[in-house]
């Protein structure tokens, strides 16, 4: 413990690099694209559904609310499968 | 609330960052910080708000400390030891009460066959870190060094969320200048470094800790319910932990450097790859830093140090690795845990003053050996951590060392030479993909370079980086998809349930 140093000798001093507004903003956008994979997915998945037919946006509500019902105890394959089973048309 | 949660990734953190922003139009400074304040008392209350009023009675008894103190020495020209010793018990005493109280009345029944009860005392959440944050100032006050401060500042210091659940222990000298000269503008400019920490410690606990997590949970939980552990599950089932406990812990610390960065504060690090260690003491220079800091700096050092022979240099590392070991929880694992890293850390002290100025103590060959016997040391000390009592740490060690035969799954039949070194195969049911996982988790340990490493040329920390890798991170459109994507598959990964950070207990 004598020598636990956290600031021991030969260390590197960082340039920190300097960030622009318009880079940062760039950049924040480009963080953002990967971002929206899930939702252009999820997006693609409720039109999918909808045009099979037979299925309302209230049915996703109705699938999730069967996951905090108590027989959904098997863990959280089961509940994934009374999902699906509620929200597949 | 927890980091790794959705309330916190897609409510609290973006509410609290455009709140911060709108305030510091309105009311400046003042208006941003107070804003910070009530943000981070909320993010507290998230778990259990009555214990909101024991975290501020804490910082004003802490901050009225902090004052007379002061007082004192400049009216009478030297401190007063006896007001630091009453405030500094007052602090030990709430955090034994918390903690220990049921420890010792438990421990005190079982020895003397006795019946006392106090009840079941809740523990509050990281009152061992609010606590040890305050101690250091209170110290440091007594000690003369400056720490006039306003409450609000001082209140932030002390409950600033990135830190406030489970570390980095920081100093006010570290923390409350910076809360002092900042104008609390939120600049654009440091998003991108902030987020992209936030995102990669997210990755590291979501993504790596909790997929490995199931199997170090599943194996300890066995044998804790009578299971007799066989050698190859006991090694399987420690190193998962090892790998577990590892990611866990990076990913909280690196998530924490990243949110104060956002509202510039800078942290100091609190990780730096420990398995790259070659010795006990270089472990303890790499793991859990701040700790390691206020183990030295506020027990280590007063107790005597090095500085009353050797004899008592090797009684203080002991004692101080004993209370650091009870520090991280109320039960005789953890002391047995703190006691095997004093003994190692004596170990390595005497192997060092041994072999001073001995050539062949420092060729390859023995250098090799050092990584390897470190790191086999500090998986047998995570067997003690993990186990729930002191039959699972047993059974667990002797299985690890053969003493229950050692035998490999049919798989590995195909391996001749472990047939001709006398191992025997067994039809034991092995997941292949906790092998893999173990196998992927512990390349990244030794040979990746960790994220502040990668990240220094944002310097998110007043610290500068010790051994900066060649991959470094730039403000580039290339980083932020890998950022980007690295958050997306943490977020889907929480989906699968969202886990405590192991140090969130402490």
């Amino acid at each position: 413990m004598a020598n636990l140093d956290p600031i021991a000798d030969g260390q590197v001093a960082n340039a920190e690099a300097p960030v622009g507004k318009g880079v940062a903003i760039r950049y924040l956008l480009a963080f953002a694209v990967p971002l929206l994979f899930p939702a252009a997915l999820i997006a693609l998945a409720l039109i999918y559904l909808h045009s099979v037919g037979n299925w309302r946006p209230s049915r996703l509500l109705e699938a999730l609310a069967s996951m905090k019902r108590p027989n959904c105890s098997g863990g959280i394959g089961m509940c994934r499968s009374m999902f699906w089973q509620s929200v597949l048309p | 609330m927890l980091f790794n949660s959705y309330i916190f990734i897609f409510a609290f953190l973006p509410l609290t960052i455009v709140a911060y922003r709108g305030f510091w139009s309105v009311g400046g400074r003042k208006g941003a910080f107070s804003l910070l304040v009530v943000a981070s008392l909320f993010f507290y209350a998230w778990w259990n708000p009555p214990y909101v009023a024991l975290v501020l009675a804490s910082i004003l008894f802490n901050y009225l400390g902090g004052i007379l103190l002061r007082s004192i020495h400049s009216r009478s020209g030297k401190p007063s030891f006896a007001l630091l010793t009453v405030w500094v018990a007052v602090n030990l005493l709430l955090l034994g009460y918390y903690k220990y109280a049921n420890f010792f009345v438990d421990t005190i029944n079982y020895a003397a066959n006795m019946h006392l009860n106090v009840g079941h005392v809740f523990l509050p959440l990281a009152i061992s870190f609010f606590t040890f944050t305050q101690i250091s100032y209170l110290v440091d006050t007594y000690h003369g060094a400056p720490s006039e401060y306003d409450l609000l500042d001082y209140c932030l210091f002390v409950v600033f969320f990135p830190h406030l659940i489970a570390g980095p222990i920081v100093r006010h000298h570290e923390i409350l200048p910076q809360i002092w000269k900042s104008d609390g503008y939120l600049d654009i400019t440091r998003l991108p470094a902030a987020l992209t920490l936030f995102a990669f410690g997210l990755f590291s606990k979501t993504v790596l800790a909790d997929s490995i997590a199931p199997y170090s949970t599943t194996y300890f939980d066995s044998v804790y319910q009578g299971l007799m552990p066989n050698f190859f599950s006991a090694w399987i089932g420690t190193l998962a932990f090892t790998c577990q406990i590892y990611f866990d812990f990076a990913g909280y610390s690196t998530m924490a450097l990243g949110l104060a960065y956002i509202f510039d504060i800078k942290m100091p690090f609190n990780f730096d790859s420990p398995y790259k260690s070659r010795s006990i003491v270089e472990f303890w220079r790499r793991w859990h830093m701040s700790l390691s800091r206020f183990l030295r700096d506020y027990l280590y050092i007063p107790l005597g140090g090095n500085r009353r022979g050797k004899v008592r240099r090797y009684i203080n590392l002991m004692i101080t690795m004993l209370l650091g070991g009870l520090w991280h929880g109320a039960g005789w694992t953890f002391v047995i845990w703190g006691g095997l890293h004093g003994l190692y850390l004596c170990v390595n002290h005497a192997w060092t003053t041994l072999t001073r100025g001995r050539a062949w103590a420092n060729v390859w060959p023995m250098r090799a050996f050092y990584y390897l016997v470190t790191f086999l040391a500090v998986c047998a000390a995570w067997v003690v951590f993990k186990a729930q009592n002191l039959m699972v740490m047993r059974r667990t060690l002797e299985a690890m060392v053969g003493l229950h035969g050692i035998s490999f799954p049919i798989f590995f039949e195909r391996f001749s030479i472990l047939g001709r070194l006398g191992v025997r195969f067994e039809n034991i049911v092995i997941s292949e993909s906790a092998v893999l996982w173990i196998a992927a988790l512990l390349a990244i340990a030794f040979f990746m370079p960790n994220v502040q490493q990668v990240m220094r040329n944002a310097q998110p920390s007043f610290e500068p980086v010790k051994r900066p890798s060649r991959i470094a991170w730039q403000p580039s459109p290339g980083w932020a998809l890998v950022a980007g994507t690295a958050l997306v598959c943490a977020v889907i990964a929480m989906s699968s349930g969202v886990s405590e950070f192991i140090y969130f207990q402490f």
